[in-house]
């Protein structure tokens, strides 16, 4: 299946996959749409620390006393016990998420990786089915082998997934840094830097899930919609599935990557590194599905 | 004569429907080589398994004495006009050029370089910056047909090269093809059976997926033993009596009133020129009858025409 893997080629596939992505529109949408609903994200949350902030600075209170009453109320039994039901997660972690790490910014991470699969799935699900469908591939395949064009469409995709949230990363923590001032900036940097990888491993399988999806179909709608589906479905079915009430079907959950996307922030090191361990073999797994497929069907 | 292609009882089904049957056949070294057959008689999906973009469903094709399934070792020296591929709409014609000639193996100021050359050979080197999506379907179709001619492939498949182009451009592309006979081989798939008459010296015929045909164009249009004639006036019974009566006649057929078919039984081309002089005394010499027209051999659209039936879609010729 890997016969004939040539790097060069890989990494030629690939960037002129991005450029040209970036350039014909795709690339762009996607990166506005991880911009977006991340930065949407981040306001919803920063926009009453904000008012707080305001309120406290009229009721006379200077910036570290502000902080101290945001740190409060996020570290009150209310927070700690509304992020515990929504996360499923058990009171160490959510405590350790809340009263160890930024608040603020553990409750942005959370909630991006809600929204993540499905931002990812967006920007990840035409990386064959268009080109087989109409033949444009075909330019490709007497030129190298179809390995190193699957391999290099997933590492142009992958660029571009590291690329935007890397833009996003950048934008949050300046925000939070430089607007609100609230927490150190070893705080912010290591908080960043966990949250960054949380979102990266979780994008990978989403990543490779997609390029599997793009390489069954010959149209870049109906990989879209399954892509969605695969991306989003997962987030309808957390409310039936809801894991604090249904805790004998949690495993369901783990079927997917979905299912691991809270350890990757876990504060126990052995989780996370269990998580992101689970998240690299989804990848690998989806990885080679979707090549196999690709390598052996018709274009 | 070494086969620069060879294909081996290929068959590929698309579930219930069998698209090729037992095909077999060589393609000989720096021919040129015509692929003929009415609409889904095979033609594309013979090439789309020689390029590897479909996988046989039995049989096998080798090029350039490799299996097509390792299409990589094939690299640079084989190269294709696949019918109806897109190029990516919004990008420069010219970067998609260098990006195809660097996967064959060239740095970027070679590619870019060969990418131009290739441009400039079919005349369209005053668009290498512009967009592909804005060229016309003409235009568009000589850049695939440039992608094909990067770099020194051994071994060109084109499929229906002159589709969709104007006269102008469509001689153009003949000119350019004819140019490489005995430096490269050239596999054209085409409707236009007078263009394959003219330009290849080899022909394959596929009719419902089977392989009818496969000689050099001299044998598969008699052009060596068969003499077509067309007189200014209706050809007598006398003339036709003497006409059988020559020692090189083996038959004459009368094909219209004033056109006829005369079958040589001769072995050489020195025979054939005593047979040409021969006919020409009878007609003139005894029956004073002038041909206004002597032409050899059958056309290829009647050859084609016997073994498919009547099937022809010429309406692609150009």
């Amino acid at each position: 299946m890997v016969s004939g893997l040539h790097l060069r080629h890989i990494r030629l596939v690939g960037s002129y996959w991005m450029r040209f992505s970036l350039r014909t529109g795709g690339g762009l949408m996607a990166i506005f749409l991880v911009l977006f609903s991340g930065l949407m994200v981040a306001h919803l949350f920063i926009t009453p620390v904000e008012g707080l902030i305001d309120r406290a600075s009229m009721d006379g209170h200077t910036q570290g006393e502000a902080a101290d009453d945001i740190a409060r109320v996020a570290e009150s039994e209310a927070i700690v016990n509304a992020v515990k039901w929504i996360t499923g997660q058990d009171q160490a972690e959510v405590e350790y998420l809340l009263r160890e790490q930024p608040a603020l910014l553990s409750v942005i991470w959370l909630m991006l990786l809600l929204l993540f699969p499905f931002v990812t799935s967006i920007g990840s699900f035409n990386q064959t089915a268009g080109d087989i469908g109409n033949r444009g591939l075909r330019y490709l395949l007497l030129r190298t082998e179809r390995s190193n064009i699957y391999l290099g469409r997933t590492l142009g995709t992958l660029y571009f997934s590291t690329a935007s949230l890397i833009l996003l990363m950048i934008l949050v923590l300046l925000y939070v840094g430089l607007k609100l001032n609230l927490y150190s900036f070893g705080a912010l940097m290591g908080s960043g830097v966990q949250g960054f990888l949380a979102l990266l491993f979780l994008s990978l399988p989403y990543i490779t899930l997609c390029g599997w999806v793009s390489s069954l179909f010959d149209s870049a709608f109906a990989s879209l919609a399954i892509c969605l589906g695969l991306g989003g479905a997962p987030i309808i079915a957390i409310s039936a599935i809801d894991a604090n009430t249904h805790a004998d079907l949690e495993w369901l959950e783990r079927l997917l990557p979905w299912g691991w996307k809270y350890e990757l922030l876990s504060g126990d090191i052995g989780t996370r590194l269990t998580a992101y361990a689970v998240m690299l073999g989804f990848t690998l797994l989806f990885l080679l599905l979707g090549m196999r497929h690709f390598n052996r069907r018709d274009l | 004569m070494a086969a620069s292609m060879s294909i081996q009882g290929l068959g590929k089904d698309f579930g219930r429907f069998t698209a090729l049957q037992d095909v077999s056949f060589e393609v000989p070294e720096g021919a040129i080589f015509g692929l003929l057959g009415p609409n889904g008689a095979g033609k594309t999906t013979l090439f789309s398994i020689a390029a590897g973009f479909l996988s046989a469903s039995r049989g096998r094709v080798e090029v350039l004495g490799t299996d097509v399934r390792e299409i990589s070792a094939l690299r640079g020296r084989y190269s294709m006009l696949p019918q109806d591929a897109a190029f990516q709409g919004g990008i420069p014609v010219i970067e998609q050029l260098v990006m195809f000639a660097r996967l064959n193996g060239f740095s970027y100021d070679e590619a870019e370089a060969k990418a131009i050359e290739a441009l400039e050979l079919v005349g369209l080197g005053d668009v290498a910056r512009r967009n592909a999506r804005a060229l016309s379907h003409g235009m568009m179709k000589r850049v695939a047909l440039c992608q094909a001619f990067l770099g020194s492939p051994e071994l060109m498949l084109l499929d229906e090269p002159t589709a969709g182009l104007d006269p102008e451009n469509a001689r153009g592309i003949r000119e350019l093809v004819r140019g490489m006979r005995g430096q490269r081989t050239v596999v054209i798939s085409s409707h236009n059976l007078r263009e394959i008459q003219e330009l290849c010296d080899h022909a394959a015929i596929l009719h419902e997926g089977k392989l009818e045909a496969c000689a050099s164009m001299d044998e598969l249009t008699s052009s060596g033993t068969l003499v077509r004639i067309t007189l200014g006036e209706p050809l007598t019974d006398a003339a036709a009596a003497d006409l059988q009566a020559l020692p090189q006649v083996a038959s004459l057929e009368r094909t219209g009133p004033m056109d006829f078919n005369l079958q040589l039984d001769i072995e050489s081309g020195d025979q054939k020129d005593e047979a040409l002089k021969s006919i020409n005394k009878c007609l003139i010499g005894t029956h004073d009858l002038v041909p206004r027209s002597l032409n050899e051999g059958a056309s290829l659209e009647r050859r084609f025409l016997e073994i498919t039936g009547g099937l022809y879609d010429g309406s692609s010729s150009s």
